[in-house]
């Protein structure tokens, strides 16, 4: 138990910086706290995501292990090699240490003296988890994902989450309600210390940011659904796909990317998440500049590999999954215009609107952006262009989930009744992020919007 | 830096943060949630018990239905490595799911010989009853 719970941090950060060293220039430039918190927590996203493709493709946990400690062996032998390099990776600051650790520790207290006791959790993630334990510590048909007694888990879905409660489950050497679930500390931590990437002197936006993600997602990033770190990831993800459109900085951009690619392994969600954003990148940059060109900079050069590295898993996810017949999940016809017709006549659009914006309380966090919006126009008589992509991710995401359920293939009561209220919450977050990126902008003196690396605040 | 631009923008945010705290009580919730948390830490007897449940194989069992938990120890106890369910039992989306994750490493296969059904259910002819608990039967069908 302490093993895995004392060696996943370094292990994750060796492999991440092992693979940031296919593109060194993306760890040059770390001098103020937001650029270490954004190093850190790249490293540790493309170190999530990595080893995530490893076991996909290794198939053993074991293999999977050794592979891992060589890369992270590997990682660890370029950050020590040169002078600096851990400096600036930890230099987030005391505070930021202390909230952090806090935090870590509480939130791991709860992951582990709470049973699994919810039943996507259990139905789900920690059952695919078991399914690789008790499979021998390995991902393999044998393990039963084509079985009909597995099918009702839905195991065509990403499998990051049962991966890390299966490794966590392995270095313990038994199974149980309780342990597993420390595979969470290993989602939540990147996710927290990229937050602080956006935490600069006086705070208070930070403290907002902090309250709407950490705080507001509270029980689902310790009840072992993947919703929580789902909406998380989107949220992570997104503030920095929003930062790079203002500041232009390939690093806000390949941190971005990689919290896109850790979306797509949580949930099939995720790839709507990637969706969206990406439309919403193309509108703003087009919007902007009149042309796409700087979205060709996002990705140039050898920050290719980085983002290959980080998709690496979800694509090997998907080709095991077409190799072994895995249903696709799809759980609407969002083509199925006799269906449309037919919801739409039994007042179905209000229904949904009711669920995902009353009962879910997306129309809350619709207020409070567009109260941050209205200050943001008041006093500094703009809104920052980053909120404006975060809105309209949120928009499309939320649009997209209205019509899964205007054509769900599932009677729609049930279907809102039992999920509206974790699929609402990604929108809810990028409000939250939309809300927090005018507020960011208005404790900035003048200059322009989100931008890192620019004003040191130590 | 003037002093309304040093005060306007923590106020707005602290504005926003207070409307977010009125409007949704999640955030006061898991604040709640991480205190109890805490508190374990001051209070050793309770943080080793809790840790010793944490790192003990099989702990945590007693979220599932008393049903299920009768089941788990019917085919554990007969050491029972593949079974399958009566209709009524695979009805209850509830009981066979749980039934289902938490009997693992044994499999549900649909011709194993190892049965397990409601006490109120018949057994059918060939089969020989092996145990029960809580009104749970686990029939042998050669």
């Amino acid at each position: 138990m302490s093993i895995a719970l004392s060696l996943f941090l370094p292990v994750l950060f060796g492999i991440g910086w092992l693979v940031i060293q296919l593109a060194p220039s993306v760890a040059e430039g770390a001098h103020t706290r937001q650029d270490a918190a954004r190093l850190l927590s790249l490293a540790l996203m493309l170190g999530l995501l990595v080893n995530y493709a490893v076991v996909l493709i290794a198939g053993s946990l074991v293999i999977a292990f050794l592979i891992a400690a060589a890369l992270a062996a590997g990682g660890w032998f370029f950050a020590l090699r040169k002078t600096g390099t851990l400096r600036a990776v930890l230099g987030l600051g005391r505070l930021a240490w202390v909230v952090l650790l806090v935090l870590a520790v509480l939130f791991a207290l709860l992951m582990l003296f709470l049973p699994a006791a919810e039943w996507d959790a259990r139905s789900i993630w920690l059952f695919h988890g078991k399914m690789i334990f008790f499979n021998d510590r390995a991902l393999n048909l044998a393990g039963g994902w084509d079985q009909p007694f597995a099918s009702f888990s839905h195991t065509g879905y990403p499998e990051l989450g049962p991966i890390l409660f299966a490794q966590f489950a392995t270095l313990a050497g038994f199974w149980n309600e309780y342990f597993p679930k420390a595979g969470l500390l290993a989602l939540l931590l990147p996710a927290v210390i990229g937050l602080f990437a956006f935490v600069r002197k006086p705070g208070t936006s930070g403290v907002y940011l902090l309250i709407m993600t950490v705080f507001f997602l509270g029980g689902w990033l310790w009840n072992g659904y993947m919703d929580g770190y789902l909406a998380l990831y989107a949220a992570v993800a997104c503030l920095f796909l929003g930062r790079w459109i203002t500041g232009n900085d390939r690093r806000d951009g390949i941190a971005g990317i990689a919290g896109l690619a850790v979306t797509a392994s949580l949930k099939n969600e995720g790839d709507l998440v990637i969706l969206v954003a990406l439309i919403s990148l193309a509108v703003i940059v087009l919007l902007r500049d009149r042309s796409l060109r700087p979205l060709a900079n996002l990705i140039s050069g050898r920050t290719w590999s980085l983002a290959a590295s980080a998709f690496l898993g979800p694509i090997a996810w998907m080709a095991i999954k077409k190799l072994w017949h895995l249903p696709g999940d799809m759980p609407s016809s969002p083509t199925d215009l006799h269906l449309i017709a037919e919801r739409l006549g039994q007042g179905a659009a209000g229904a949904i609107a009711t669920a995902l914006f009353v009962k879910a309380e997306g129309a809350k966090a619709a207020g409070i952006a567009a109260v941050s919006i209205v200050a943001a126009l008041t006093v500094k008589r703009r809104v920052p262009v980053a909120a404006w992509f975060l809105l309209l991710t949120a928009a499309l995401y939320g649009t997209a989930m209205f019509w899964i359920y205007l054509t769900t293939n599932a009677d729609l009561n049930w279907h809102l009744g039992t999920s509206a209220g974790r699929t609402t919450l990604p929108v809810i977050e990028l409000l939250a992020a939309a809300a927090f990126a005018c507020l960011f902008d208005l404790e900035d003196p003048g200059g322009p919007a989100p931008r890192a690396g620019r004003r040191p605040s130590r | 830096m003037s002093l309304k631009s040093r005060v306007i923008p923590p106020a707005v945010a602290l504005a926003v943060i207070i409307l977010t705290v009125i409007l949704y009580p999640q955030p006061l919730n898991t604040l709640q949630a991480l205190g109890q948390a805490g508190e374990t830490l001051f209070s050793p007897d309770l943080f080793l018990q809790l840790a010793r449940q944490a790192g003990t194989p099989r702990a945590g069992e007693q979220v599932l239905p008393p049903q299920v938990q009768a089941m788990l120890f019917l085919l554990r106890t007969n050491n029972v490595t593949s079974y399958c369910y009566s209709a009524s039992i695979g009805k209850n989306e509830e009981i066979r799911q749980r039934l289902i994750e938490g009997a693992l490493p044994a499999r549900f296969r649909e011709t194993a010989p190892y049965v397990l059904m409601i006490e109120s259910e018949q057994a059918p002819r060939p089969c020989r009853s092996l145990a029960s608990r809580e009104g749970v039967l686990l029939v042998y069908c050669p």
